[in-house]
C-alpha cells in the first residue's frame, strides 16, 4: 500500500523457516509488498536478479551460507542491496558486525509487525536515496556528555559487541554493576535497545 | 405367630420306618429270606393276591404264589443300598379260588426279609413310552436349557404333563437345610415360587428316607391305612417286639403330622422324587393334587425316570456353573496380576475391579485395607466394624458368615449392609485384608411368590401350617443374616485371596526395598544436585535451542495475524472492534511469550540479566496478576501492604514478576484444601535490602523439607519438574537477593530481598 507507486520494486525473504518464511511473506504481502520468498543464501543467490528493485530481509541464522557470509559475498560482488537482518534476540556480536557490514537495521525474533515494516520501509527508502531518520550530531553529542567515564568506557565495549560477563571482567567490576551502566546509558541516550545506539554513533 | 401349634422338630425323632402299616393302594407281605414262610402281611391282602392275611401267614411263599414264581425270585439282585428305579416284577398265579391273578410286584430286601408290595397292575404297562410326543418332547425340553432355573422349569413342565398333578415345584435345599422353591408349574391361580421354607418343614427322618428312596408316592392322603400284622396278628410297628423295618416299602403309610401338613394345604395326593446330586440331597420334586390322585405305575416309573435324568443334568449344570465361577475367578485374579505387572498399585486394581469382585462373590459392599489405608466400595457399614474376631476364625487366610453379628460386635445399621462376610487375609499380621460384604438376606431375596395368598387359620380356628406360614418363619430365622457363602463362592474366594496375597507379598517386598534404599536415593540425590553446576552449560545449550525453536513459531503467529488484520483492511472489509482487539491480543501474547523465553534463555546461558532500577511493587503486582488468572480459589481473601517510600530495585521486572508467579503459584496450590484461604504479602526495606515476606494458609513446609525445597527436581509439589523453586532461588541470587523458608506458625513463609537502589548507585 505504501509503496503502489513503485510497483517494480521486490523484496528478498531469505528464512529457513518455512512457516516464518510463509508467514513474513503473507506480512509483507497483505502491506502492498511483492516478496520473493527464498529459503536459503544459496537459493537466494540463484533467484537473485540484479536488474531488479529490491531490497533484502535476511535471517542471520541459517543453515549452510550464513546471513554474515551473504552479506560480505555481496560486498564482494559490489553489490549494494538496502538489507535489514533478522537475528535471534540478544545476538549482539552479529547484530554489531551486520550493521558495520552495512545492514541498514536489525530486528529480533519475535518482531512487531510494526518493527518489520518500519524496518522494510527504511530499508525501501534507501532504494530512493532516502536517509534513515538520523538524530542530530548535536543532540547525541548533548546525550553522550551527560554519560560518566565509567558508562561511556562501557558503551564503547557494547558497541564492539560485548557480553556484560566480558565487560564486567575487563573492567573489573560485577557483572551487576555493568548491568546498571547499561541501565543508565539507555536513559540518557535515549536508546531502546543496542541498534538503537549502533544507529547513533555507527 | 402361625406355626406354634405343629412343632415339626418333634418328627426328627418318630422311626417312621416303623409305621406299621401301609397305604391303601397296595399291599405287602414279608417273607423269611431263609425259611420262605411268610412272616408279616397286610391286612388288605386279599384285594390284591386273593389270600387274607390269616391264610398266608405262616406258609411258604409258594403256597401264596405258586412254585415257580417264588423260584424265580432269588435270582433277583434285590439291593437295598441305593436308591434306584422302581423295578416291577409281573407274574401271575393261580388265587385261592382257581382264578388267574396278574401281579406288580415290587419286591425288596430289608434285614432278614423279603418284602414284596403288590399294587393293581396296569393292562398296558409300556403305554407311556409308545407316546413319541411326549418322549420328543422330553429330549428337547430336558436337553436344551443351560442354565439351572429354565432345566428346573422345564422339569417342572414335563413331569405336570406326565403325572397330571395340579402343582408341580422344584425345591432346592440350601447348605443349611433350607428349602426354595426354584421352578414351578401349576394350574392353579396362586403360586408358592420363590418362597423359602424352614428346614425343619422337612424334618430330618424325612429327609433321610427322600435320600433313601428316590420315589415317595401318597394317592391319597386320608386313605385308610392297612396295618401289618405278624403271624401273632400283632401290628409290626415301632412299639412291637419285633418292628417291620419299611424304610424301602413304596407304600409306607403317611406319618400323622405328615398327613396334617398335607392337610392343611388342601392337597389330596402327593408324590415327590428326591434329586440327588453327589449322593446327597440336592433337592425335590415335590407334586401336589386338589384331590386324590393315582398315578399308573408306568407312569411314576416315566417320572422317576425323569428325575432321575434331571438330577444327573442338575449336576452337571452345577458343575459347569461352579467351574465356570471359578473359571471367572481365575481370570479376574489374571488379570489383576498381569496390570499390577506394569506397576500400577494394588489399592487402585481392587478398587478398579470392585464391582468385578463383588459380583463374583455374590456381595454388595467390600473394603480392603492395607496398613491405614481403608478402600471402600459398593455398600459398607458408616462405622467401622472390628473384623479381627473374623479373621481368628479363618483357614488358609479366609473365614466366611452368615451371621457376622455373631462374630463381631455391631449395631443395627451395621448388620443391614454387613450380615455376612467374607475375609480373605492379605499378609500373615492380618495388617493387609480385604472383606466383602453380604447385606441382610431380606434385601437380597427375590420374592417372586404372590404374597397376598396366606393362609393362616383353619375354620376351626385352629393354627395351621401353610407354605406362607412356613415362609413367614424361615423370614424370622432370616433375620440378621446374609445368604450364606456356599462351596462355590469358597472356591472364588480362595482363588481370589491366593492371588492378591501374592500381589500384596511382591508389593510389601517392594516398598520395604525401597525403604531401605531411601538413605541411598537421598545420597543419589545430593550429588545430583552437585552435578547441576556441570549441567548448567549443556542446560544453557538446551534453553538457546528451545528458544530459537519456539521463537519461530511465535514469529510466525505474530505475522500472520498482523498479516491477516491488514488483509481484512485491504479488502476493505469492516472488522468487528472485537476482533480486532483479539487479534491485538494474540499478538501481545506472542510477544510476551517469547518475552519470556528470550529472558530466561538469557539468564540460564549468561546470567544475563535485562536489569532496571524499577518499582518493586509494580513486578510484583504483575506477577500476582498472572498467577491468579490460574487460581481457582473463590474463597481466598488477598492481603498486600508495602511500605511507604520503597526504594527501586535494580532487577529484571520480568523475572522478579516470575519469582513472585511462581512463589504465589505454590501458596494457592498449598491451599486447595485449607479452611482459611488467605495469602499477605508484605514488602519492606531496610538500609540495604528490600524484602518480601509471601506467607500463606497452607499446610506449611515439614521440616525435613526446608533445606531441599530450593534444590532443583526436588517436586515438593506433586505438579511441575520441581525446579520452580530453584529458578526463584537462581533469580534472586543473580539479582544480589537472597531466599529462605520464613519460621512460622500458619502456613508456609516464604521470605526474599533485592537490594535497594542505593547512594552509590546514582
Amino acid at each position: 500500500m505504501m509503496n503502489r507507486f513503485e510497483e517494480n520494486l521486490s523484496i528478498y525473504v531469505v528464512e529457513d523457516d518455512a512457516g516464518v518464511l510463509k508467514s513474513m511473506c503473507a506480512l509483507l504481502g497483505a502491506h502492498g509488498h511483492a516478496t520473493i520468498p527464498c529459503a536459503s543464501a544459496e537459493n537466494f543467490l540463484r533467484v537473485f536478479d540484479p536488474d531488479r528493485k529490491a531490497c533484502l530481509l535476511l535471517d542471520v541464522r541459517l543453515p549452510g551460507m550464513s546471513g554474515t557470509q551473504l552479506q560480505a559475498h555481496l560486498n564482494e560482488l559490489g553489490i549494494s542491496l538496502p538489507t535489514v537482518v533478522v537475528t535471534a534476540h540478544g545476538d549482539v556480536p552479529i547484530a554489531v558486525q551486520s550493521m558495520r557490514a552495512g545492514a541498514i537495521d536489525f530486528i529480533e525474533k519475535p518482531a512487531r509487525a510494526e518493527d518489520i515494516l518500519n524496518a522494510v520501509n527504511m530499508a525501501i527508502g534507501m532504494l530512493f536515496n532516502r536517509q534513515p531518520p538520523v538524530i542530530s550530531k548535536k543532540i547525541v553529542s548533548n546525550r553522550l556528555a551527560k554519560l560518566t567515564d565509567r558508562e561511556r568506557e562501557v558503551l564503547h565495549h557494547l558497541l564492539l559487541g560485548k557480553l556484560n560477563k566480558e565487560i564486567a571482567n575487563e573492567l573489573k567490576v560485577s557483572q551487576r554493576t555493568v548491568e546498571g551502566h547499561r541501565s543508565r546509558i539507555r536513559e540518557k541516550m535515549h536508546a531502546r535497545g543496542i541498534a538503537d545506539l549502533i544507529r547513533m554513533l555507527g | 405367630m402361625t406355626t406354634d401349634q405343629v412343632d415339626l422338630t418333634t418328627c426328627d425323632r418318630e422311626p417312621i420306618h416303623l409305621i406299621g402299616a401301609v397305604q391303601p393302594h397296595g399291599a405287602l407281605i414279608a417273607v423269611n429270606d431263609a425259611t420262605g414262610i411268610v412272616e408279616y402281611a397286610s391286612l388288605n391282602t386279599a384285594t390284591y393276591i386273593g389270600h387274607a392275611p390269616e391264610t398266608i401267614l405262616g406258609q411258604t411263599l409258594a403256597f401264596v404264589i405258586g412254585a415257580e414264581n417264588a423260584a424265580a425270585l432269588p435270582p433277583l439282585e434285590l439291593t437295598t443300598t441305593t436308591p434306584e428305579l422302581l423295578q416291577p416284577w409281573f407274574f401271575s398265579f393261580d388265587g385261592p379260588d382257581g382264578t388267574r391273578i396278574d401281579a406288580e410286584c415290587l419286591p425288596h430286601r430289608s434285614d432278614a426279609h423279603i418284602i414284596l408290595e403288590f399294587v393293581t397292575p396296569e393292562p398296558k404297562p409300556a403305554a407311556v413310552w409308545e407316546d413319541e410326543l411326549l418322549r420328543r418332547g422330553v429330549i428337547t425340553e430336558l436337553f436344551k436349557p443351560d442354565v439351572l432355573g429354565e432345566l428346573a422349569d422345564a422339569s417342572a413342565k414335563i413331569i405336570r404333563d406326565v403325572t397330571g398333578f395340579d402343582r408341580v415345584m422344584i425345591y432346592r435345599f440350601a447348605e443349611d437345610k433350607h428349602g426354595e422353591v426354584i421352578a414351578e408349574s401349576t394350574n392353579r391361580p396362586d403360586s408358592f415360587l420363590g418362597l423359602h421354607y424352614p428346614a425343619s418343614d422337612i424334618p430330618e427322618p424325612a429327609r433321610r428316607h427322600f435320600v433313601l428312596n428316590v420315589m415317595r408316592t401318597i394317592p391319597d392322603i386320608n386313605g385308610a391305612r392297612s396295618p401289618i400284622v405278624n403271624r401273632s396278628g400283632e401290628v409290626a410297628n415301632a412299639e412291637a417286639a419285633q418292628p417291620l423295618d419299611l424304610t424301602f416299602s413304596k407304600l409306607r403309610a403317611v406319618a400323622p403330622v405328615h398327613v396334617e401338613y398335607l392337610n392343611n394345604m388342601g392337597v389330596g395326593a402327593s408324590m415327590s422324587i428326591s434329586l440327588i446330586t453327589n449322593n446327597s440331597l440336592w433337592g425335590l420334586v415335590a407334586c401336589h393334587h386338589y384331590g386324590p390322585r393315582l398315578v399308573s405305575s408306568s407312569r411314576l416309573r416315566f417320572a422317576e425316570l425323569l428325575g432321575s435324568t434331571t438330577s444327573a443334568l442338575l449336576q452337571s449344570i452345577e458343575n459347569t456353573n461352579k467351574l465356570q465361577k471359578s473359571i471367572r475367578a481365575e481370570k479376574t485374579a489374571f488379570h489383576i496380576e498381569q496390570q499390577a505387572r506394569s506397576g500400577r498399585p494394588l489399592g487402585d486394581l481392587v478398587q478398579e475391579h470392585a464391582r468385578d469382585l463383588m459380583e463374583l462373590t455374590g456381595t454388595q459392599g467390600m473394603l480392603l485395607v492395607l496398613g491405614k489405608d481403608v478402600i471402600q466400595s459398593g455398600t459398607v457399614p458408616e462405622t467401622p466394624l472390628d473384623f479381627a474376631p473374623l479373621r481368628a476364625q479363618s483357614v488358609d487366610g479366609v473365614a466366611t458368615t452368615q451371621t457376622l453379628s455373631a462374630v463381631v460386635d455391631m449395631d443395627a445399621e451395621q448388620m443391614q449392609v454387613a450380615a455376612g462376610a467374607a475375609y480373605l487375609d492379605l499378609s500373615e499380621d492380618g495388617a493387609d485384608h480385604l472383606v466383602l460384604l453380604r447385606a441382610n438376606f431380606d434385601q437380597t431375596i427375590r420374592w417372586a411368590g404372590k404374597p397376598e395368598k396366606v393362609e393362616t387359620v383353619g375354620k376351626d380356628g385352629t393354627a395351621r401350617l401353610s407354605p406362607r406360614g412356613s415362609f413367614a418363619l424361615w423370614r424370622e430365622e432370616r433375620r440378621d443374616r446374609s445368604k450364606p457363602f456356599d462351596d462355590t463362592d469358597s472356591d472364588a474366594l480362595r482363588i481370589l485371596r491366593r492371588a492378591l496375597f501374592a500381589l500384596n507379598s511382591l508389593e510389601r517386598e517392594r516398598l520395604a526395598r525401597d525403604a531401605q534404599h531411601a538413605s541411598e536415593a537421598e545420597e543419589i540425590r545430593l550429588r545430583h544436585a552437585l552435578l547441576d553446576a556441570a549441567r548448567a552449560s549443556s542446560l544453557g545449550e538446551l534453553a538457546s535451542a528451545i528458544a530459537h525453536e519456539l521463537n519461530q513459531p511465535l514469529s510466525a503467529v505474530a505475522n500472520y495475524v498482523s498479516a491477516c488484520r491488514q488483509e481484512f483492511i485491504n479488502a476493505k472489509i469492516e472488522m468487528p472492534e472485537r476482533a480486532g482487539e483479539l487479534m491485538d491480543d494474540a499478538i501481545a501474547e506472542t510477544t510476551r511469550a517469547g518475552d519470556l523465553v528470550r529472558r530466561i534463555r538469557d539468564f540460564i546461558t549468561r546470567g544475563d540479566l535485562n536489569a532496571d532500577f524499577i518499582d518493586v511493587m509494580t513486578a510484583i503486582t504483575q506477577g500476582i496478576d498472572l498467577a491468579f488468572v490460574s487460581s481457582q480459589l473463590p474463597r481466598l481473601q488477598v492481603d498486600i501492604s508495602a511500605e511507604d517510600d520503597l526504594p527501586q530495585v535494580l532487577a529484571d521486572p520480568v523475572q522478579i514478576g516470575q519469582v513472585i508467579l511462581n512463589l504465589v503459584r505454590n501458596s494457592i496450590s498449598a491451599m486447595r484444601t485449607s479452611q482459611t484461604q488467605a495469602l499477605t504479602i508484605s514488602v519492606t526495606k531496610d538500609d540495604r535490602d528490600v524484602q518480601v515476606l509471601i506467607q500463606d494458609t497452607g499446610p506449611g513446609i515439614p521440616a525435613e523439607m526446608q533445606k531441599y525445597i530450593f534444590e532443583p527436581f526436588h517436586a515438593s509439589t506433586t505438579k511441575g519438574m520441581g525446579i520452580g523453586l530453584s529458578l526463584c532461588r537462581s533469580i534472586v541470587q543473580a539479582h544480589g537477593g537472597s531466599i529462605w523458608v520464613q519460621p512460622s506458625t500458619v502456613g508456609a513463609t516464604i521470605g526474599f530481598t533485592l537490594p535497594a537502589r542505593g547512594e552509590h548507585d546514582e
